[in-house]
């Protein structure tokens, strides 16, 4: 069987499991012991650690800082006691990264950044943060921290401390504002200062210093100011510093500095050296003082010292002082040259013979009188030379006075005069040869001597005033020569002119032996030594009696001249257009009322032409360019806003390189105008008054021309009447009476209209007519008493007349006038017919002319012009005023009436107007 | 006034002249005498009445005294210069006292002034011509 086979193999098999399953059974207890075991030591060493940390703790919270431990990521772990006591937050509230809240916020974002560094790092380092405090108050905190690693370098936690240095910071911020302030006043203390190393290199200047060189502080550090000092200085000022240096002393050095501008000044350096206790030089402290101003005056003083000195030994002349007794203190160098003595020899000089013993008394008593009065010296006398020469000098002395005037010293110039002592000489020899000559001679001469006495006048002289030599030398010489009225001005002016010392002359009425005053030119022409000094005056005269006369004349002439253009209000000029230069005469200023220094130019002119002229004024200064004679009449507006009415003439005077050269004048025409414009107006009354007196004469005309057609009415009225009553009644032979009376009518109402136009009085009005028509009317007005008189009327118009311009009613009166002149004309005339023509023809150039002929009796042709002057008459009635009037008119169309004797019998009158009335260079208003 | 004409036969008619320029004057006024019973001719100037054939049969002259040519005036001289006698009645448009004067010196019946009425003109008429 096999199954106890089995079973004991599976009894076995069990066997060696239970075996293997105590086996492990006992492993494992064992393990579990060995757990346990492991376990309490753990518990153990866990406890220590326990106790060590609480006991760290109570280090770190016992600790006077405060101190903290961070995870190797940064947040924080443990904050000491001391920390949460001075934030005052608690652990929760500063857990994690909540420790940041007690941070300066301004703090926070440096302190987080170095922290994030030194977290990547792992390396320790320290910064500076603002903690608040719990009452709320930051602090400045050292924050240090530094991280705890294991055996394989790994970080295991970041410990920390932060140390209260709010004290320290606060000590440091008060020496840097102390030392800011320090430095703001060296910066502007007005003084150059600086300080330097030990070695003596600059490591600090002021601003003052900066500005006045112009150096940056960089280019002044270390030995860089040595390039502000001047050249010539430079090398000097540094041995002299390397010096002080050694020295260690306080030292002064002037020297120049370059200002910024490249100027160059004076300045004193001084530098004082710091020492520490051991009495070792620390650093240099220095100034640089500016004592340019100092230093020019010294040198000025020093050269005018110099100067002076060398001025008084180096002047030509010779030059002492005197004490106030006249004791000799001072005498230059040229002093002592001269006489070849020294000071103290010539302190005795009355006595070793320096002065001529023929002066010697004189000198003395001048010296003497001088003393006492303190009047100047001067003295002229012989000195001896070195050489043992005697010259002439002349001694001036002047005295010289304290504040109370007290004389404390004389100043005495001594000047070699020989050589002039020696001319003068000289002088009165050849003078004497001179006198010869100048006797000889025409003309009137006088010497004189410089200061302008006369010492000699030549025979003709004498001759011509009748004076003797004494007189002439006199002092009444001016009185009895010259007149009374020039003695003054003579003098005055000979005076200047004897004072100036150059030639001049004198113009003066001389009286002659004869008693005639004459014009006498007297020049006056020095004779000068060598040495350039006047030693006399010669003067001659010239008769210019006539000269003067003639420029009398001339004067008197222009002044005549000037007045004439005053009275009449006419200024000349000279004038050449092409070169715009014009010479005025003063009243050609007065009437433009120019200043008389305005400089002329035909703008200048035109500027004051008034507006409507300057055509005009243009056209005649065009006309005068070509060399034309010119008249014109034009206005000008005065500055002060008058008008003035100039008439202007000019003809070409002389041709000049081409230029015309005008002479001519305005005339101021204002009054004259003004008057004629008057006159024109009362032209236009008495044309009215004309106008009466003809109606008066014409009222016997116009009676019958008007009590024709009345006839005529009346007749054909009580004819009409009549045949109406007969019987039967002749209705036919009424209505032609009635057609006849009603003809009538119209023409009596028509000849009232004609005399209605022509007798009312209007003022010149202008207006485009037809000289024929209005003739005609003129005509039909007058026929009547044409007839009347027997005159024959002929009309000739011209049928290709054209339009004039003109006043209707004042041309027909001038019509009229003629008409009726050449009717009276022939009321005398028996032996002919009386013929009457009228006519009108066109001229050239656009006039029309009308012309009335009579076959009267003539007019001797001398009257004819007479004719048309106002009041001339030849008739016994009427006042004469026709032709006179009618002229006016005519002319205010511009047109022209005259007169003209027949080839036969009779006179005939004519007029000519322009047909259009343009403007021609009178502006006279129309 | 004497309004209705005097009624005479034709051989009764007097002739009366008119001489005057203006022609309503030598219109009118013959129409007028007509109706006073006469006949009657015009003229325009001295020379045509004198060269008329009616000088001799004129009773009559109505006669303007200012005409071209010959006057009014001059005209009543001419024909007493050549003998005819005929009553002249001048009339005038001006009132002139020297042209009255001479006018009735030599002899006129009358002067009218212009304007004149009918009947002051048949009165002169009437005293013109001789008493019937």
């Amino acid at each position: 069987m096999n199954s106890s086979k089995r079973s004991r193999d599976e009894l076995s098999e069990l066997a060696q499991v239970n075996d293997a399953l105590r086996k492990e059974i006992a492993h494992r207890e064992m393990v579990e012991e060995r757990l346990i075991e492991s376990e309490a030591a753990l518990q153990n060493a866990f406890d220590e650690i326990k106790k060590s940390e609480a006991k760290l703790r109570r280090v770190l919270d016992t600790i006077p800082t405060l101190a903290w431990c961070n995870l190797p990521d940064g947040p924080n772990e443990f904050l000491n006691k001391g920390w949460h006591e001075y934030t005052g937050l608690t652990p929760e509230e500063s857990h994690g990264w909540s420790w940041q809240v007690a941070f300066h916020p301004e703090d926070l974002p440096p302190l987080m950044e170095k922290w994030q560094k030194m977290l990547v790092s792992g390396e320790s380092d320290e910064i500076e943060a603002r903690l608040r405090r719990h009452d709320g108050v930051y602090r400045w905190f050292l924050i240090r921290a530094q991280a705890l690693r294991d055996e394989s370098g790994k970080i295991v936690n970041w410990y920390g401390t932060s140390t209260d240095i709010e004290d320290r910071k606060q000590a440091e911020e008060a020496r840097r504002a102390s030392e800011r302030k320090l430095a703001a006043i060296i910066n502007t203390i007005p003084t150059l200062a600086w300080s330097a190393g030990s070695d003596g290199s600059a490591d600090f200047v002021n601003r003052r210093w900066l500005e006045y060189t112009g150096l940056s502080a960089e280019q002044a550090q270390g030995w860089g100011w040595g390039t502000a000092i001047h050249p010539d200085d430079v090398n000097g000022l540094v041995k002299f510093w390397q010096a002080a240096l050694i020295a260690g002393v306080p030292v002064e050095v002037e020297a120049r500095m370059r200002r910024f501008d490249g100027a160059y000044r004076w300045f004193l350096f001084r530098a004082n050296p710091l020492r520490d206790e051991s009495g070792k030089v620390l650093k240099w402290y220095g100034t640089n003082i500016d004592i340019e101003d100092r230093k020019r005056v010294e040198e000025g003083v020093r050269a005018r010292e110099l100067s002076w000195r060398q001025i008084v030994d180096n002047i030509p002349g010779l030059v002492a002082t005197m004490g106030p007794m006249g004791e000799v203190e001072f005498l230059n160098r040229q002093t002592l040259e001269y006489f070849g003595k020294t000071n103290d020899e010539l302190k005795n000089w009355s006595l070793i013979g320096a002065v001529h013993p023929d002066d010697l008394p004189g000198v003395i008593a001048a010296r003497q009188k001088c003393i006492e009065t303190g009047q100047i010296y001067e003295v002229e006398h012989r000195c001896l030379r070195s050489d043992g020469v005697y010259r002439w000098f002349q001694v001036r002395g002047l005295p010289v006075r304290n504040e109370e005037g007290t004389i404390t010293a004389w100043y005495l110039l001594l000047t070699d005069v020989d050589d002039r002592k020696r001319a003068e000489q000289k002088l009165r020899q050849s003078e004497a040869d001179l006198r010869t000559i100048t006797d000889a001679i025409r003309q009137s001469i006088v010497v004189l001597a410089p200061d302008g006495t006369t010492l000699y006048a030549n025979r003709v002289a004498l001759d011509n005033t009748g004076l003797t030599m004494d007189e002439v030398k006199g002092d009444g010489f001016f009185l009895r020569a010259f007149h009374p009225d020039d003695i003054n001005r003579v003098r005055d002016e000979r005076r200047v002119g004897l004072w100036e010392g150059v030639p001049f002359d004198l113009e003066v009425r001389t009286l002659f032996k004869n008693g005639e005053y004459r014009w006498q030119l007297l020049q006056y022409n020095p004779l000068k030594d060598n040495d350039g000094q006047i030693v006399r005056w010669y003067a001659t005269a010239t008769d210019i009696d006539d000269r003067k006369r003639a420029e009398a004349r001339v004067e008197q002439a222009y002044l005549r001249l000037a007045e004439a253009q005053q009275l009449s209000k006419t200024g000349s000029f000279i004038t050449d257009l092409q070169a715009d230069n014009h010479d005025w005469s003063e009243e050609t200023f007065r009437i433009f009322e120019f200043d008389p220094s305005t400089k002329i130019s035909v703008q200048k002119i035109r500027d004051t032409v008034h507006p409507e002229d300057l055509p005009t004024f243009d056209a005649v200064v065009a006309r005068g360019m070509t060399g034309s004679d010119v008249d014109f009449l034009f206005r000008i507006v005065l500055a002060r806003g008058a008008m003035k009415h100039l008439r202007g003439i000019a003809r070409v005077m002389t041709q000049v390189e081409g230029h015309s050269l005008l002479i001519g004048a305005f005339q101021d025409v204002t009054e004259s105008k003004v008057a004629s414009e008057a006159l024109d107006r009362a032209r236009s009354e008495l044309a009215h008054v004309a106008r009466l007196t003809t109606l008066n004469a014409l009222t016997a005309s116009i009676a019958h021309e008007i009590n024709q057609p009345l006839s005529g009415i009346i007749t054909n009225a009580g004819t009409c009447l009549r045949m109406l009553n007969g019987d039967p009644p002749n209705v036919d032979g009424a209505i032609e009476t009635v057609r006849r009376t009603l003809r009538d009518g119209n023409r009596a109402s028509d000849v009232i209209t004609r005399l209605r136009t022509l007798y009312s009085k209007k003022e010149f009005r202008l207006e485009p007519l037809d000289l024929n028509e209005a003739t005609q009317e003129v005509i039909a007005l007058v026929l009547s008493d044409l007839q009347r008189n027997r005159v024959v009327l002929r009309s000739e118009l011209a049928e290709d007349l054209p339009p004039v311009i003109g006043d209707r009613i004042q041309l027909q009166q001038v019509t009229l006038n003629l008409l009726r002149n050449a009717s009276d004309a022939m009321v005398n005339v028996e032996d002919r017919p009386r013929q009457l023509l009228i006519r009108t023809q066109r001229e050239a150039d656009d006039r029309v002319r009308l012309s009335v002929q009579d076959a009267g009796s003539g007019v001797n042709p001398q009257e004819l012009e007479r004719l048309f002057e106002a009041f001339y008459t030849t008739k016994s009635a009427g006042m004469g005023i026709g032709l006179s009037v009618s002229r006016s008119i005519i002319e205010r169309h511009h047109g022209r009436l005259w007169a003209e004797p027949n080839d036969g019998p009779g006179v005939t009158f004519l007029f000519s107007i322009p047909c259009g009335l343009e403007r021609s260079s009178s502006t006279t208003p129309l | 006034m004497q309004l209705h004409p005097i009624r005479r036969a034709a051989a009764e008619r007097p002739l009366l002249s008119v001489v005057d320029d203006d022609e309503s004057v030598r219109e009118s006024l013959p129409d007028l005498l007509r109706e006073f019973g006469f006949t009657a001719r015009a003229f325009s100037s001295a020379q045509e009445f004198l060269s008329s054939d009616c000088l001799d049969e004129t009773k009559c002259l109505i006669l303007d005294v200012a005409m071209p040519g010959m006057s009014g005036l001059e005209l009543q001289q001419e024909l007493r210069n050549r003998g005819k006698q005929i009553p002249v009645i001048f009339i005038t448009g001006q009132k002139d006292e020297d042209i009255r004067k001479q006018a009735f010196r030599q002899g006129a019946v009358n002067l009218l002034c212009k304007p004149f009425s009918d009947t002051a003109l048949l009165d002169a008429v009437n005293a013109a011509l001789p008493a019937k």
